[in-house]
């Protein structure tokens, strides 16, 4: 029984996992439509005397996006950061139940982030409001977005959690380490070398 | 073990001057008890964030009989799409690129020419070259994995000790933030609602007292001990060829500071146009194609987003604190101690020297500021003197042996491998001098203060 909840729930949560990588995406591109449009608003007002005078509410707008969005792949990478020193000398048996802790604690915030991001969401739908930008843009849309980037955040967090559980009581502690044991500086440094390395390899 | 001797002295001071100054308020007593459950947490390794948002969380529950929780999404939504925030995927953005892009290559061969004869040779080079990425990149590691890539194949075939090798130039990435345009200033400057175009202005001096301190250990120890001298003669017309191929790290300088200092564009926007600048860089360089493109947007928005999370868990602690005028009220007795503002802002420094030797710096400032800021104020000191100083600390920790990024990522670059010890002993005297710095802007402000003041 718990074996086939396993199943099911490592399916559902590698589905989450795929969501949250095209999310990350769309969240990286869009930083850099950002950039682009920020320096056609610049250049244009500069040379050309005219801004689409929303600049700072749509780029702000994006960044938002960018931040929930982003959320599950950084999960899913272990890039959020911990405090480890201490966690990182203790035993495997007492590590994993850390590492439940820590999961459960992200859980309880990002329950508390969906349920009012959504309330603030709701609030601008029913009072119909719009930001004072020029293009009026009606501030649910762009929330919403928000709100459901968080959304997929804590959905992740409870389908790990619920499955970090059954591994527990299954006693398979190493999964649990792979799952959510910290990165080490090793794997920090050898994403930073990798993306060096692209210049190196293709320059040479 | 700086850790716990500090904290035993800090816990002496506080007994002392409670002593002194009478016993503690209730506020304080709330705090410490905030204060005592957070670091609980911190210890159990649960996530930054999520270790902020249900302290605040929990304060707010067991401190207020009003519903704080309440308000969480409009404190979340506020700072999520502020304008000044949007420069951090910016920035990290325009890094990613260069560092993608091999801009660093040209930049290294060229200042080598210049700096390779001096007493210290090509270690001069790595600080120089790693000041100048500084001027266009944001961050530390961004700055030690560029240069680093570069510079390191080219101590292959020398007798230099490796260990000074390494040291320069985790010490040359320890300016990635000082030296503008840096990530940790826009945060700062929006925590502490300070403007991050003038804490750019003020750091430019430091960040270049910093960068000739580097090259005066270096000095001492070539006169020293002596490093291999260059036995091949540079020509002058050589040395100006190679200013050709500085010029589009130039560009690059001029459109992202260049437009900042002349105010005629935000910190934002001049991180956007450097985005712009840098695809084009690449696009010349023949380096832009999708690929590249994509794992720098990838990458960006992974880091915006872990950033991004505990500055809004931060809101969320700052937010319950300040309803309950707890960073206030302890301002407010932090005034009133028997101590002189300079014994309190020593405390302080060392407060984050302690920190910074196993806490990661976004973390660091986020979780601390909103207390600290207030009781820096009431000591009567300049928010932009204090910005520069935290981004200095942060620095510091970055290359503080055990636990800094930095050094990891030199230590994974080295082509013959050896003991990560060899970075750690390198580093040291650079660690060593950048304090030294740090108490040189505590007695000399106007370091930090005198180009804001001049250029207003």
């Amino acid at each position: 029984m718990r074996r086939r909840l396993l199943t099911l729930l490592e399916r559902l949560r590698a589905a989450n996992e795929l969501v949250g990588r095209v999310m990350n995406d769309a969240a990286g591109w869009l930083f850099v439509v950002c950039a682009l449009f920020v320096s056609f608003d610049v250049l244009a007002r500069k040379f050309l005397g005219v801004s689409s005078q929303a600049t700072v509410e749509l780029t702000g707008y994006m960044l938002a996006f960018g931040i929930a969005w982003g959320l599950c792949d950084a999960l899913t990478t272990r890039a959020h950061i911990r405090v480890d020193v201490i966690v990182n000398k203790l035993p495997l048996a007492l590590k994993v139940w850390a590492h439940a802790l820590a999961l459960s604690f992200l859980a309880v915030l990002a329950f508390f982030f969906v349920w009012r991001a959504w309330a603030v969401a709701l609030e601008s739908w029913e009072f119909n409001a719009h930001d004072s930008s020029a293009l009026r843009v009606p501030l649910v849309v762009p929330q919403a977005l928000w709100a459901l980037g968080i959304t997929a955040f804590f959905v992740l967090t409870v389908l790990m959690l619920v499955e970090v559980v059954i591994l527990l009581s299954l006693g398979r502690r190493v999964q649990v380490e792979r799952m959510l044991g910290p990165r080490t500086l090793q794997e920090e440094a050898d994403e930073a070398l990798e993306a060096a390395g692209v210049s190196r390899g293709a320059g040479s | 073990m700086i850790t716990v001797a500090f904290l035993l002295v800090l816990l002496i001071v506080t007994a002392v001057t409670t002593v002194v100054g009478g016993g503690p308020t209730g506020p304080v007593g709330a705090l410490a008890l905030v204060s005592g459950v957070f670091i609980l947490f911190f210890c159990a390794g649960i996530y930054v964030a999520a270790a902020l948002g249900v302290l605040g969380l929990l304060a707010g529950f067991a401190l207020s009989d009003r519903p704080l929780y309440l308000f969480i999404g409009e404190v979340i939504w506020i700072p999520s799409v502020n304008f000044v925030l949007v420069a951090v995927p910016l920035f990290l953005l325009m890094g990613e690129l260069l560092l993608r892009a091999g801009l660093s290559e040209r930049l290294y061969r060229a200042l080598n020419l210049w700096f390779g004869k001096l007493p210290g040779g090509l270690l001069h080079t790595n600080i120089v070259s790693c000041a100048i990425f500084s001027a266009i990149a944001g961050s530390s590691v961004a700055t030690a994995a560029t240069i680093g890539s570069v510079a390191l194949p080219y101590f292959e075939r020398t007798r230099y000790s490796p260990r000074m090798v390494l040291g320069s130039l985790a010490a040359g990435g320890a300016l990635g933030n000082l030296i503008p345009p840096g990530i940790t200033f826009i945060v700062y400057g929006l925590i502490t609602e300070t403007s991050v175009g003038k804490l750019y202005i003020a750091a430019f001096i430091p960040g270049f007292v910093m960068a000739g301190l580097f090259m005066l250990v270096i000095l001492v120890y070539a006169l020293w001990f002596g490093t291999p001298v260059v036995e091949e003669r540079v020509s002058w017309s050589a040395r100006f060829r190679s200013l050709w191929d500085l010029m589009p790290t130039a560009v690059l300088i001029l459109v992202v500071l260049g437009t900042i200092y002349a105010g005629v564009a935000t910190p934002t926007e001049a991180a956007a146009l450097g985005v712009l600048g840098s695809l084009i860089f690449a696009a010349f360089a023949r380096k832009l194609t999708l690929d590249v493109v994509h794992a720098s947007a990838r990458s960006t928005a992974r880091t915006t987003s872990l950033i991004g999370l505990i500055i809004l868990a931060g809101f969320v602690l700052n937010y319950v604190l300040s309803s309950l005028r707890l960073p206030q009220a302890l301002a407010g007795m932090v005034k009133e101690l028997a101590l002189p503002a300079w014994g309190i802002m020593l405390i302080i420094i060392g407060f984050y020297l302690a920190l910074g030797t196993f806490m990661e710096g976004f973390s660091m400032i986020i979780t601390t500021l909103p207390v600290v800021f207030p009781v820096v104020l009431a000591l009567g000191y300049d928010p932009i003197w204090f910005g520069v100083i935290i981004t200095m600390l942060i620095e510091i920790a970055m290359i503080s042996p055990p636990d800094g990024t930095v050094m990891y990522v030199l230590q994974g670059m080295r082509i013959r491998p050896g003991p990560i010890t060899d970075v750690f002993v390198g580093v040291t005297p650079f660690v060593l001098v950048y304090i030294a710095g740090v108490i040189l802007m505590m007695v000399f402000p106007d370091i930090v203060l005198w180009l804001p003041r001049v250029l207003r």
